[in-house]
């Protein structure tokens, strides 16, 4: 069997993306009360004046500077147009000044391809005091796996601008990568900047419960959410993180929190309230929700996967893994859906590729070995399986791991010890109340028995039928409960064409 | 129509003859002024300016506008006499100033004070036409001249604080001086300018006067803000940008000074990402010849962080904000550079 493509725990961390990409979502802006004074400035009048009696290639230069001074760059288009022409003489940084203000009233997307550590390097070796370059360099590093590189990076970031939102999340979002919550929490516990800025307190408090610690700022992060005079998007991921806390400890108010993060959320905060979705028992997040913030691809899957939409999931992951390109979640939910959709050969090299990003993850080789003994690639994946399984694995992580090996004794003939292991599995699941484990457990039973022809597969699939009966929200036991009844029907309608004389 | 407009044709004090109006250039930072062409008695042409207080009398509290404008020509006319007696060699000074009064006008509306200047011959920003960029070597001489012309400034404890290019004037072959000390300020004494935040025109401007960041020392807040303008431009003379309106148009929208909320360290980093890009837009057309010391020397001087802005190697002394070590280098590149340019032009 598969893992669960979703966790059952899941913290609003903060998320880590080029610095660009943070700022052009609006998450590293402190914003103001928009100035009344709408009069144009002198000096703009000025040049608009000189443009306006000789629109040479210098009064249009000098309009473009002093609109991107005043920020405000639609007073200057046209000028901005006549540089920007082909066919202008004017000098190369002119014209690239004029393309730049063309592409901020165009409100231009920033460049959604991965970081490329050459460039980052160079420009923070000819500009050492740029923090944001050496935040997306520790970005590449971590992306290529390159983990004391990446610290070293960050260690520099941390050292210029110690206070800084984008460097402090991002700092803290590594050693979380890196298996260090504790670390992670100390950052933003300790930073002077954390207790006034909501997107800090968010981050505290979500890395406090992966830590599993109690969070220092929840009061601070409380007042923020009601009486802080904060914009909603600058207090959606702490609404959200106050409300995962309320929803943890039984709190009623987790719900009315999770509104509040979804007046203007981040794609993280929209995630996360898919998420909560199951436990609070309502559909939280609109489609439409989703499509208007970008950098959702998480938010996007979690849906897709609720409504059990899993031919999309699959694109839905792809778009997700460009968002946060060191993260291996959407590999091991991407492997995981080909897997239940039958798509042997993308989940073995999503779980390949997952695997280059997480070399000791159990859940990626249990993947992987899955994928191989579809393809009967049995003594691969026995290898594999014996590996994994010497190793010390969470409990949920072995039983992954014993149902796979049980798979393949099916595989191998001997069915009695196969049923016997998945029967364990499913017992264990029931022991740790995971009742969703113990259903698709059950379901991957049935899908093997039915592969296998056995005759008791009318039975596992009505026990896993059973099990699945009351769980609203467990699509992949139902996609895994469908492939089983299509075995089923393929091979009894196989047994009665060979017993047709 | 107002009496400093109506200067063509009269004779000053000392036989100055008015003898032409120059058409001004809309530009911001020109105060209350009115530029003329004046000759003296050899007939040698100078430039006068006219200090127009007519608008004054428009304001809603003119008294209080009255007072600014006289405040700020008491200054300057003070501090070029200051400049004079000191024989500063790249620093445009006044040949003479006075009083004069104007036919057809009233006691008071009709006296114009003015100031007469060595007529220059052309500034830096109409030299560099942004179609084709300035020679190596003759931008490394005009940031020579006024690299020498800021630390005597300096060294006189002035701010010019309104460096850029149209207040760079060139004499031919004496070089260029940098002129135009309306908006500058001096240690020890207080003009109302002093109370604006940006002093000069603010196209130019550092970005931490943009946001409002001032230091309460005059060195760092007012010395600081020459060596940016000193950078910014050098920048221009060598790409034809200017670094601020540069950092700008590398900068989210969401930190631009109108739009920002936090403090100016709080920006910073997201100034230093932009500035950043502009250094690497500006390393790839600098001339090869002197790409190195010119992005250097914009990269140091035009340091968003006042605490890191100067030369490298006094950061945190004393001399921080000193420019002798870049008038010694702008010497000696330049001096370095005709040679290199000879032997590229010989081989």
């Amino acid at each position: 069997m598969t893992a669960q493509p979703f966790e059952r725990k899941r913290y609003v961390v903060p998320r880590w993306r080029p610095a660009a990409r943070v700022a052009a979502a609006g998450e590293l802006a402190m914003p103001r009360k928009p100035m009344q004074d709408a009069a144009i400035p002198d000096e703009l009048k000025n040049r608009l004046e000189t443009f306006r009696l000789r629109s040479d290639v210098v009064a249009a230069a000098e309009l473009v500077e002093t609109a991107l001074v005043e920020g405000r760059e639609n007073e200057a288009e046209r000028a901005a147009r006549s540089l920007a022409r082909e066919d202008s003489d004017a000098t190369p940084l002119v014209r690239k000044q004029a393309a730049l203000l063309l592409a901020k009233l165009a409100a231009e997307e920033p460049d959604r391809t991965d970081i490329d550590i050459g460039p980052v390097r160079r420009r923070v070796h000819q500009y050492p005091q740029d923090a944001l370059s050496w935040v997306d360099l520790a970005l590449g590093f971590v992306t290529k796996g390159r983990k004391d590189k990446a610290q070293r990076a960050m260690k520099v970031a941390m050292q210029l601008a110690p206070n800084d939102r984008h460097v402090l999340r991002s700092a803290a979002r590594m050693h979380l990568h890196f298996d260090d919550p504790e670390q992670a929490h100390d950052i933003l516990k300790r930073s002077a900047a954390t207790k006034f800025d909501p997107w800090l307190v968010a981050g505290e408090i979500a890395l406090s419960s992966a830590a599993d610690r109690k969070p220092q700022f929840l009061k601070i992060g409380i007042d923020m959410v009601e009486d802080g005079g904060f914009q909603p998007l600058h207090v959606s991921e702490l609404a959200s993180a106050i409300g995962t806390v309320h929803l943890r400890d039984g709190n009623r108010r987790a719900r009315k929190l999770f509104r509040t993060s979804l007046v203007n959320p981040t794609g993280n905060s929209l995630a996360q309230a898919e998420w909560a979705n199951p436990h609070l028992g309502g559909e939280l997040v609109t489609t439409k929700q989703i499509d208007r913030v970008s950098d959702s691809g998480e938010a996007r899957a979690l849906h897709a996967y609720w409504k059990g939409d899993f031919e999309d999931l699959i694109e839905i992951c792809r778009q997700w893994m460009t968002e946060e390109p060191f993260a291996s979640r959407p590999y091991s939910v991407g492997s995981s859906v080909a897997i239940a959709i039958g798509d042997f050969d993308l989940g073995l090299s999503l779980a390949e590729d997952g695997l280059a990003l997480e070399p000791e993850s159990l859940l990626f080789r249990n993947h992987q070995a899955y994928a191989l003994i579809e393809k009967g690639e049995y003594v691969r994946a026995s290898n594999i399986l014996r590996q994994a399984l010497q190793k010390r694995a969470d409990e949920v992580s072995a039983e992954y791991l014993v149902a796979t090996a049980s798979m393949l004794l099916i595989r191998l003939g001997d069915i009695e010890d196969g049923i016997a292991g998945y029967r364990k599995v499913i017992a264990a699941f029931k022991r740790q109340g995971n009742r969703n484990l113990e259903a698709s457990a059950a379901a991957y039973l049935a899908l093997e028995a039915a592969r296998a022809g056995l005759p008791t597969t009318s039975e596992f699939i009505k026990q896993a039928e059973e099990l699945a009966k009351d769980l609203r929200y467990a699509p992949d036991c139902k996609v895994v409960l469908r492939r089983a009844k299509r075995w089923q029907a393929a091979v009894e309608h196989r047994r009665r064409v060979s017993e047709t004389p | 129509m107002n009496a400093a407009e109506q200067l063509a044709g009269l004779t000053l004090d000392g036989g100055w003859k008015v003898t032409s109006k120059i058409s001004p250039v809309p530009s911001s930072g020109g105060m209350f002024s009115v530029p003329y062409v004046v000759k003296d008695k050899d007939g040698k042409e100078h430039f006068l300016k006219a200090l127009d207080f007519s608008e004054a009398f428009e304001d809603p509290d003119p008294a209080r506008r009255l007072q600014e404008m006289t405040s700020a020509y008491n200054h300057e006319r003070d501090v070029l006499e200051h400049c004079k007696d000191r024989r500063l060699s790249r620093v445009v000074v006044a040949v003479t100033h006075g009083y004069t009064q104007v036919p057809g006008f009233g006691k008071i509306e009709g006296r114009v004070a003015y100031l007469i200047f060595e007529l220059a011959e052309s500034d830096v920003r109409q030299q560099v036409d942004l179609k084709n960029r300035l020679d190596c070597l003759i931008s490394l001489s005009i940031l020579s001249d006024v690299t020498l012309g800021m630390m005597q400034l300096h060294k006189e404890a002035i701010a010019h604080q309104d460096l850029k290019p149209s207040n760079v004037l060139t004499y031919g072959d004496a070089g260029c001086r940098v002129g135009d000390f309306g908006r500058s300020s001096r240690r020890g004494y207080h003009v109302w300018m002093d109370n604006l935040g940006v002093v000069g025109d603010r196209t130019y401007a550092p970005p931490e006067q943009l946001y409002s960041h001032f230091h309460p020392d005059f060195v760092i807040r007012r010395i600081g803000c020459d060596l940016y303008l000193l950078g910014n431009l050098a920048a221009f003379l060598f790409s034809g940008i200017n670094i601020t309106a540069s950092l700008f148009s590398r900068l989210d929208a969401a930190f631009h000074y109108s739009r920002w909320n936090g403090t100016y360290d709080q920006a910073l980093p997201h100034l230093q990402h932009a500035f950043a890009q502009v250094l690497a837009d500006l390393d790839s057309v600098v001339d090869p010849l002197v790409r190195t010391e010119v992005c250097a020397m914009v990269r140091e001087l035009c340091n968003p962080d006042l605490a890191r802005r100067g030369h490298r190697k006094g950061i945190g002394s004393a001399s921080q904000y000193s420019l002798e070590r870049y008038v010694s280098y702008t010497d000696l590149l330049l001096k370095r550079t005709t040679v290199s340019a000879r032997l590229r032009g010989a081989a």
